[in-house]
């Protein structure tokens, strides 16, 4: 359960990363391949937190209703849905297919 | 300010879109703590102040599994790296001045450093994360506030399907950059790496691994990603 006296150290732990993250990178003394890396970083994160929030529970691999749901989104997407559109059919269809299975 | 800064690539569906769902998220993730038995007043600071559902989360897990308040707070600060991260990623671009990177720091997410990245000009970029930070920030408040009070009404968020609206937006933040082939090479190997070492490292780690795949940038002749061109 969660505390006042943990909730400091969290978010000082968690602001000091954002924080050294923005002050100790800077155009001026970044080359220009480091730009081209940095820039795939999102997309390298993004992908590895879909994955572990799509097939992972508790630090444990699992299959179940939000794998269909994924797909429904990417299927949405591959379609060019709005985005909320895609974010609503994800979570109706892992609810559906919760509700069948 | 204007709610969409004109000249870019955001669009108002996208601004809504990330606002809907970090607002049910918030919901869902207050519902957990109030499960959980911690405090109205402590979910809402800790939405204020540490602006992060995984980190929050990540310290209720590690309590609820029989280990120690350090051990918690260790784990939250793990799963915060990517954050560190994606600050780097979009520092350079943002204002030279280190007051305004102070209070950038503050609302470093992964939806506002991904869209704001696809503009080519820095003075658009920085008009786009800003307005985006708004986008995500406000209703992370509100649906926190709100998840207090309605953690009784809706008692099984699971049961909604409202754990898949997060990694539902970022496949829909991605799609357009998977349109790459060194795009889909770095997504596909990150996601293999978090797959492939989750059960062997601790929490947050298998992210941390995952960014090195970004390396793959270094190739020859590479671009970046197809909306940052």
């Amino acid at each position: 359960m969660l505390t006042w006296g943990a909730l400091f150290f969290i978010a000082a732990g968690v602001y000091g990363q954002r924080l050294l993250g923005m002050t100790s990178t800077s155009s001026k003394r970044l080359s220009g391949p480091w730009i081209i890396v940095l820039s795939y970083i999102p997309v390298a994160i993004l992908c590895a937190v879909i994955a572990l929030q799509t097939f992972t529970h508790q630090g444990e691999l699992q299959i179940d209703a939000r794998v269909v749901g994924i797909i429904a989104a990417a299927f949405c997407c591959w379609r060019h849905w709005p985005m909320a559109a895609v974010v609503t059919i994800a979570a109706l269809t892992t609810a559906l297919t919760r509700l069948i299975l | 300010m204007q709610q969409i800064p004109t000249g870019t690539q955001l669009v108002r569906g996208e601004a809504w879109a990330i606002g809907l769902t970090y607002f049910t998220v918030a919901i869902t993730v207050s519902i957990v703590h109030r499960t959980a038995g911690t405090d109205p007043w402590l979910i809402v600071a800790a939405a204020l102040i540490v602006n992060s559902a995984t980190a929050t989360l990540a310290f209720a897990s590690a309590t609820a599994s029989g280990g120690s308040a350090a051990t918690g707070v260790l784990s939250s600060w793990v799963v915060s790296t990517r954050f560190g991260l994606l600050a780097a990623t979009i520092a350079p671009r943002l204002w030279s001045s280190r007051k305004k990177r102070i209070f950038a720091a503050y609302s470093c997410f992964d939806p506002n450093v991904s869209l704001a990245l696809r503009e080519k000009e820095d003075d658009n970029l920085q008009r786009v994360y800003v307005s985006l930070s708004l986008w995500l920030v406000i209703p992370w408040w509100l649906g926190s506030a709100i998840g207090v009070f309605v953690g009784n009404i809706i008692s099984d968020p699971l049961a909604l399907g409202l754990d898949v609206m997060f990694p539902a937006l970022f496949v829909a933040l991605l799609w357009r950059q998977l349109d790459h082939g060194l795009s889909k090479i770095v997504g596909l190997a990150g996601a293999a790496i978090a797959l492939g070492s989750v059960e062997f490292v601790p929490g947050g780690l298998p992210i941390l691994l995952a960014g090195f795949t970004a390396l793959f940038g270094f190739r020859k002749q590479n671009t970046p990603p197809k909306d940052l061109q």
